[in-house]
């Protein structure tokens, strides 16, 4: 009898039956591989210089590969187990003499040997190609097994994390949603909450990383974290045995077997959903603020008749368990509210001044400027949060505090006319002029890079062009420049545009490296004027308009502001 | 020998089975009936170690059969809806069989897939319900196990195939240590194949005994009184079961002895006496009306 055979031979006698049943699956992945690896390069091969780029490009990470890997370990895994979710089957199975944990490790095994050798075969006629059409290199052979390599680690965790999934459940259509709702629920999630927090009035992103903390489809999108793979898959594994082990097979059937996965899978649902139907609604008009919570609380009930009805098939019981419904609701309003409404006053922040080490604006022309005078970045930050009036407002301005515990915060805030004051007083600063003026911050630039280029141009004829070896040139060019800041101020800053713009190029002898800079020119340059009238550089403007010329770093907008 | 020691299970907060104790002898068919929902299928899939018992043992030849490859080595189970690989074949089956149950029999395979005609190489897709009655039966005999456990297998088979397996089932008992557990909803499938029943109602074994003992201590007599007033003469020690009556004739089931209801009435002034053969229903009627149960709603349809 079985019992007398090793338990070796039991576990080949059971991967010889997995293997039986699921040929199709066995076919399905060695077909796409290959046809992947080899024909799909051998399809593009019509590029002779290059072939070695191509090979890298389809064998490599940025090819489909770990995509298809992706899709293939989630239909290993619910093929694997399917028969934990038929009561047919499982009189089958369960009553074989397997023990369970056969079962269980079996199908991974199975699995993980389906996918390496298809996996491993593409590749390796993949290579087999490239080298054929002298396409091969070292590159492409590492680059292909690094490819193979992390492939193996998405598996692990795409099949760990589906597997869990099927655990969870106990009808196969069902275990095919949970498996999406697991590899995706964490991006949508962080996309759903990055899009509400945009709605935040001083928000500043970049908002919520996609970086895959749950979700092992962040990784193979990003290409990153194959030991985050291999961590998810040994969680996720563990997880899922422990739930196969304590699972009852009369369960199979039931959609959702244990009631305490109903019941957070249908708030985090009914979450998810809320919002994003409430964000289809979302403006940054206070009017619109009805149609989002009516938008979400009917998204909810739906959602949440649905999973019910599910849960129980049984249409008649949809509104079963409706606390958890109106909990998920809840939590949806309340996500999208506190960020529309500021309900944490994030856009009512102002820093105490002892708290902060400094602080830095970022101009209309993305140049990231430090200033000294917190008070008066305060204060500007104080008047852009206060500033509720479109009509009142001059630009938008990114107010960054980096903060003496070592925090970083930024604020988005619309400027109003009545802190005019400020921003002349923070134009008119040295640390504003030293801070967005390149002339100050070339001493170093100056010492490794001895060669300079000058170049003058308005924004209507062209340019012309002078070279200078030395830098004598350049320091003449500098100090009238300063002379010239001197006086800069607001008005010139957010009114006046530019008649033109002198380009310094920097670079060493090699002139392999090289560093590049604009100086803006304004009418009321006059010594900078003179100085390019001297060494026949000028060019007189011409008609300046919004479309040829360019404003200063704190264009006022001619049109009133948006919300 | 299968046994099952005071198991419980339910599911969710129904109780399907409460304190189930029987004990399945060797070289024996057993039957076990009841109506649906009395708990037969969970029984089986109990002791075919699908299902974990809430409390009690299940043990076959002593071992547990719950997660124990030895103990499930020994059987092979055969469910109500039994299931096939798709697109496969009787052989393809077989082969999987073969697999498993290293004493399954090829040769005895081809031959029983002829007597019951049953293609071997047809999609099994397109066999009827009987048929994949047949073939699970079929390939369960052939795994040469030392037990085979059927749920409900009988039911929905036409009477020339029923007999064919009945026939079949004594031939294996004839050859081989050959061990059948077979459930049914109904009586009358199991009425000339079983040696032994249980009745099962509402999750709890009403009654387990074998059909010679049943048999040994019950008799069905009719007779005809010389006057109605001589049934009170009848003495206490015997135990009437039932009494049906048509005119003055008088269908009696007592508990007793032939020789001992013989005597009894020997003293009884009686016009007509007669003792009848009992049948497997007349028996379990009798059995569990004493019981306070009227069997044939249960499991004569």
């Amino acid at each position: 009898m079985m019992s007398e055979n090793s338990s070796f031979s039991n576990f080949m006698t059971l991967q010889k039956n997995i293997t039986k049943r699921r040929v199709w699956l066995v076919v399905l992945a060695f077909v796409t591989y290959i046809l992947y690896d080899v024909c799909v390069f051998l399809l593009s091969f019509n590029q002779l210089g290059i072939r070695t780029k191509l090979a890298i490009s389809l064998l490599g990470k940025n090819g489909f590969n770990p995509l298809i890997t992706a899709v293939g370990s989630v239909l290993l895994a619910i093929e694997g187990f399917r028969w934990l979710s038929n009561r047919q089957m499982i009189d089958f199975y369960e009553s074989q003499p397997f023990s369970k944990n056969a079962h269980f490790f079996g199908v991974f095994v199975n699995s993980a040997v389906i996918l390496f050798l298809s996996h491993l075969a593409g590749t390796g006629l993949g290579l087999i190609s490239a080298a054929a059409f002298k396409a091969s290199s070292a590159a492409v052979v590492k680059d292909a097994f690094f490819c193979f390599a992390m492939d193996i680690t998405i598996f692990l965790a795409i099949f760990s994390v589906s597997t869990l999934a099927v655990m969870l459940t106990g009808n196969l259509t069902v275990s095919v949603f949970a498996a999406i709702v697991l590899l995706l629920y964490e991006p949508v999630f962080k996309f759903a909450l990055n899009t509400c927090f945009t709605y935040i009035p001083a928000y500043v992103g970049p908002g919520i990383p996609y970086n895959g903390i749950f979700s092992p489809v962040l990784t193979v999108i990003n290409h990153t974290g194959d030991i985050y793979n291999i961590i998810c898959a040994a969680v996720c594994l563990t997880l899922a045995f422990f739930l196969y082990r304590i699972r009852k097979n009369e369960d199979a059937g039931k959609a959702v077997p244990y009631k305490t996965v109903r019941i957070i899978v249908k708030i985090a649902i009914v979450l998810i959903a809320s919002m994003l139907t409430g964000l289809m609604f979302i403006s940054d008009d206070s009017d619109s603020l009805r149609s989002e919570v009516i938008a979400v609380i009917i998204s909810a009930v739906v959602v949440g008749a649905v999973l019910e009805a599910i849960y129980n098939s049984d249409v008649r019981k949809a509104f079963k368990g409706f606390g958890c419904t109106v909990l998920g609701g809840f939590l949806a309003i309340a996500i999208i509210m506190s960020c529309r409404l500021d309900l944490f006053g994030y856009s009512r922040w102002i820093p105490a001044k002892e708290d902060v080490a400094s602080a830095s604006i970022l101009t209309t022309d993305n140049v990231k400027v430090k200033l000294s005078d917190i008070d008066t970045v305060n204060a500007l930050l104080k008047a852009g949060e206060e500033n509720k009036d479109e009509t009142e407002s001059m630009f938008e301005l990114t107010i960054s505090y980096q903060m003496k515990n070592g925090r970083k915060e930024r604020r988005k805030v619309y400027i109003p006319k009545s802190a005019k004051n400020l921003m002349k007083r923070i134009v008119s600063s040295d640390d504003f002029k030293k801070g967005y003026f390149k002339v100050y911050n070339d001493a170093d630039i100056e010492k490794n890079l001895s060669r300079v280029s000058i170049s003058y141009r308005n924004f209507e004829d062209g340019a012309k062009e002078r070279f200078a070896n030395s830098s004598d040139i350049y320091n003449d060019l500098k100090a009238a420049y300063i002379r010239d800041i001197a006086d800069y101020d607001f008005d010139t800053a957010a009114y006046k545009m530019e008649i033109g713009e002198i380009s310094i190029i920097r670079s060493d002898d090699s002139k392999e490296r090289n560093y590049y800079y604009v100086l803006p020119v304004y009418k009321s340059f006059t010594n900078t004027v003179k100085f390019l009238k001297a060494h026949d550089m000028y060019v007189s403007p011409g008609k300046l308009t919004d479309e040829t010329g360019n404003y200063g770093p704190f264009y006022v907008f001619p049109k009133k502001i948006s919300y | 020998m299968i046994e099952t020691n005071k198991v419980c299970k339910s599911f969710d907060r129904s109780m399907a089975l409460n304190d189930v104790s029987i004990t399945i002898a060797d070289n024996e068919i057993t039957g076990l009936v009841g109506t649906n929902g009395a708990g037969k299928s969970t029984l089986l899939r109990l002791i075919a170690g699908v299902l974990k018992p809430d409390s009690g043992e299940v043990t076959v030849d002593g071992e547990m059969t719950w997660d124990n490859p030895r103990a499930k080595s020994q059987f092979v189970f055969v469910s109500d809806d039994p299931y096939f690989f798709s697109n496969s074949t009787p052989h393809d089956m077989s082969a999987y069989y073969r697999s498993i149950y290293p004493k399954f029999d090829d040769v005895h395979f081809e031959k029983l897939l002829w007597a019951f005609g049953l293609n071997p190489a047809q999609k099994i897709q397109t066999f009827s319900k009987g048929m994949k009655k047949q073939l699970a039966i079929v390939l369960a005999v052939c795994a040469n196990t030392k037990y085979v456990i059927l749920d409900e297998t009988f039911d929905g088979l036409d009477p020339v195939m029923r007999a064919a397996v009945k026939s079949l089932f004594a031939e294996e008992m004839s050859n081989r240590d050959f061990t059948s557990l077979i459930s049914s909803h109904s009586l009358r499938e199991l009425e000339d194949i079983c040696d032994h029943v249980g009745l099962l109602h509402k999750g709890g074994l009403l009654l387990s005994e074998s059909l010679d003992d049943m048999k040994t201590g019950l008799l069905k007599l009719q007779c005809v009184f010389s006057d109605e007033e001589s049934v009170k003469k009848l003495p206490e020690q015997l135990k009437i079961l039932s009494d049906e009556t048509q005119g003055r004739l008088h269908v009696m089931t007592v508990k007793g002895t032939r020789e001992q209801v013989t005597e009894i009435f020997s003293h009884i002034d009686t016009v007509f006496f007669e003792i009848l053969p009992l049948t497997l229903e007349e028996l379990f009627i009798a059995e569990t009306e004493g019981a306070g149960y009227d069997v044939r709603k249960l499991i004569i349809q």
